[in-house]
């Protein structure tokens, strides 16, 4: 079911402009079938993932756990639309986003998708408040005023200090922040997290797993997070574990928090 | 898409590394822009120098020797012309002017020349003060000379302080006094004394031209009493006149030329250096071209990851190929326009040095040629820009994600 959730916008309507300030998600079914991914290597082709079906229901919060080099990073970029797989579909509802052309991808990965990585990948000369306003830069020449106002709401919202100061001179909880809100700067139905607690302490940790339990819980967004944390294992509906590329389902109440 | 954000970003992360590219590629297009601004000042500058010097009649030799000598006034020998041609020029029927050049002498390092009055007037096209010698003890100077009008100098034998360093250096007993400044010529004349010929022929024990106790100065000369002297300057009545008298004096006591002819030829000397060190300097641009392509290969190796990233968030091949085609293109465009800019006074610093030492004003300007060299500087900068910016376009996005 589609939540009806709150969030900060500029209301302006265009299709390049975040959403507006109240707005239904619509998270699509994703389904992953029939995925195969292999890379060559030095001892031949190697098998990085083969996924036979995989469903995620709309506003999820899946974990995917498994041990390094079991391929969970390589699901997520492949759920991204980043990697063209030897074979496999990626549905978006009925929308296979593999046949679509590299340019269609962009933009859809854009408009539709979040993504945070461990190491938050900030410009750490920028402010936080250019780091949140890049993803508009990818299509527009410059930033108008209600632009600039959603990426500010989005700071505000996160609590992330604003000004001069560039993202360098933040602590790592609020750099975390900062890539969070540049994630949700177009209000994207579908997040991804790749290890978001694992660079963070206990505390900044907590706070933001309980942000990524909110925009799936309280705004109906799907997320799913490769993640070692158990805290945040716990926070989540469902969980899969890789191992060597093979997937084992599991479910919340086998995860020990 | 507007990728400023980024590469400003980049570039404020890397400012020393792009600073020295900017510098380098400033360095080598300076080079460039002074060498032919350079040039063609120098050009400029030895030709206008030369202008009132229609026909140059000298004893046969190096008519080089002779232009350096008498028209840029450097020291040199040169030797005299026979008294017999000398008497006939000086009475050249077709000529406006015939004017004897004997040098030599110097006061406080500034060259004596002895000529007529009727050259200096040619010269300068009239005098800024005072008037024009009228005795021999009297005397013109350039305008640039430190010598004032009224002051009387004794002159010393050779064109310079420090030609006589064996020792031969001495004081003549004649004394000149300055009665007339001329004009700025922008030539060596500038800086010289101009007297009487006379003067010149006196205090070197030569006769005069003149009977032997006359004191009257320039022409008509008494061919019976005219010694020789390194060079004599025409000023021809007429075109063909000027072509008649080069012939006629082509013999084997003498020589004539249009100084062009000569400066022509050392223009080619300077052109082949010239194209020697344009060649040198393109090999520098290379080789900065080459360095500079390879730093931001290796800063875009650091930036691999960044740039995946900015992939993974949405932004178009083209978004990265942009990234790094302005960054590149940035260090071409400033260390071009820094470089037109030290060429620029590069060339001005060595046109002073070398008006210091020549007296030759060369005015060195950034004309269209030097503008032509850095616009296509710029150009190849930005075509060599696309070269790290197609492999940033290119570069696979999962295995900058997901190396370590």
């Amino acid at each position: 079911m589609p939540a009806r959730v709150s969030s900060a916008g500029c209301g302006c309507g265009n299709r390049n402009t975040p959403r507006s300030e109240t707005r239904t998600v619509r998270p699509p079914n994703l389904e992953v079938q029939d995925l195969l991914v292999r890379y060559s290597s030095g001892f031949g082709a190697v098998t990085a993932l083969e996924i036979d079906h995989l469903s995620v229901p709309p506003g999820a919060l899946l974990a995917v756990t498994g041990p390094s080099g079991s391929g969970k990073s390589t699901l997520l970029y492949a759920i991204a639309g980043l990697l063209r797989p030897q074979r496999g579909n990626i549905l978006w509802d009925a929308r296979n986003i593999l046949a679509e052309t590299e340019s269609a991808r962009d933009r859809w990965r854009r408009h539709s998708i979040g993504i945070v990585f461990q190491d938050f990948h900030l410009l750490p000369e920028l402010t936080p408040l250019q780091n949140v306003l890049l993803p508009a830069s990818f299509e527009r020449l410059t930033t108008d005023r209600a632009i600039r106002a959603r990426a500010g709401s989005l700071l505000e919202r996160f609590a992330v200090p604003q000004g001069r100061r560039t993202t360098a001179t933040l602590s790592r909880g609020e750099q975390q922040r900062v890539a969070l809100a540049r994630a949700l700067f177009y209000d994207p139905p579908v997040l991804l997290a790749d290890e978001p607690t694992a660079s963070l302490d206990a505390v900044a940790g907590l706070a933001v797993t309980r942000t990524l339990a909110e925009l799936s819980t309280d705004e109906g967004r799907s997320v799913i997070v490769v993640t070692h944390d158990a805290v945040l294992i716990s926070h989540c509906s469902t969980r899969i574990a890789l191992e060597h590329g093979r997937l084992r389902l599991g479910q919340r109440e086998e995860v020990s928090a | 898409m507007n990728p400023l954000l980024v590469v400003r970003a980049t570039i404020a992360r890397h400012l020393g590394t792009y600073v020295l590219f900017i510098l380098l590629v400033a360095v080598a297009t300076a080079i460039g822009v002074a060498i032919t601004a350079q040039e063609t000042a120098l050009r400029t500058g030895s030709a206008r120098a030369a202008d009132k010097f229609d026909l140059v009649i000298a004893a046969p030799g190096s008519q080089t020797d002779v232009v350096m000598a008498a028209i840029y006034l450097r020291p040199g020998t040169v030797p005299l012309l026979d008294p017999a041609v000398v008497a006939k020029a000086l009475a050249e029927p077709h000529a406006k002017i015939s004017a004897p050049l004997g040098f030599g002498d110097n006061i406080r390092g500034a060259p004596i020349v002895g000529t007529i009055a009727a050259f200096v007037d040619h010269l300068s096209g009239g005098l800024e003060q005072g008037r024009v010698f009228a005795a021999e003890g009297e005397a013109v100077v350039g305008a640039a000379s430190d010598l004032a009008i009224g002051g009387s100098f004794r002159a010393e034998h050779g064109m310079h302080h420090d030609d006589d360093a064996d020792g031969d250096r001495h004081e003549h007993p004649a004394t000149v006094t300055v009665v007339g400044r001329m004009k700025p010529t922008g030539t060596p004349w500038d800086n010289s004394v101009i007297v009487p010929i006379e003067f010149v022929w006196r205090v070197h024990g030569l006769p005069t031209g003149h009977p032997e106790h006359a004191r009257e100065i320039g022409p008509p000369f008494d061919p019976e009493r005219v010694p020789g002297v390194p060079a004599i300057v025409i000023k021809p009545d007429t075109i063909n006149a000027a072509y008649g008298l080069r012939n006629q004096y082509r013999t084997n006591a003498s020589m004539a030329f249009f100084p062009a002819e000569a400066l022509i030829r050392l223009y080619d000397v300077l052109a082949d250096v010239r194209t020697l060190m344009s060649a040198l300097a393109v090999a520098t641009q290379g080789l900065v071209v080459v360095a500079m392509l390879a730093g931001i290969m290796a800063i875009l190796t650091l930036h691999r990851r960044q740039f995946a990233v900015l992939r993974a968030l949405g932004a178009p091949r083209l978004y990265i190929f942009l990234c790094v085609w302005m960054q590149t293109a940035f260090i071409a465009v400033a260390g071009a326009l820094i470089g037109l800019l030290l060429g620029a006074a590069a060339a001005r610093v060595v046109s002073h040095l070398i008006t210091r030492a020549t007296g030759i004003v060369l005015a060195a300007q950034i004309g269209l040629e030097e503008l032509s060299l850095v616009a296509g500087m710029i150009v190849f900068g930005l075509l060599v820009a696309t070269v790290p910016a197609f492999i940033a376009y290119r570069r696979p996005v999962m295995a900058a994600l997901t190396s370590p």
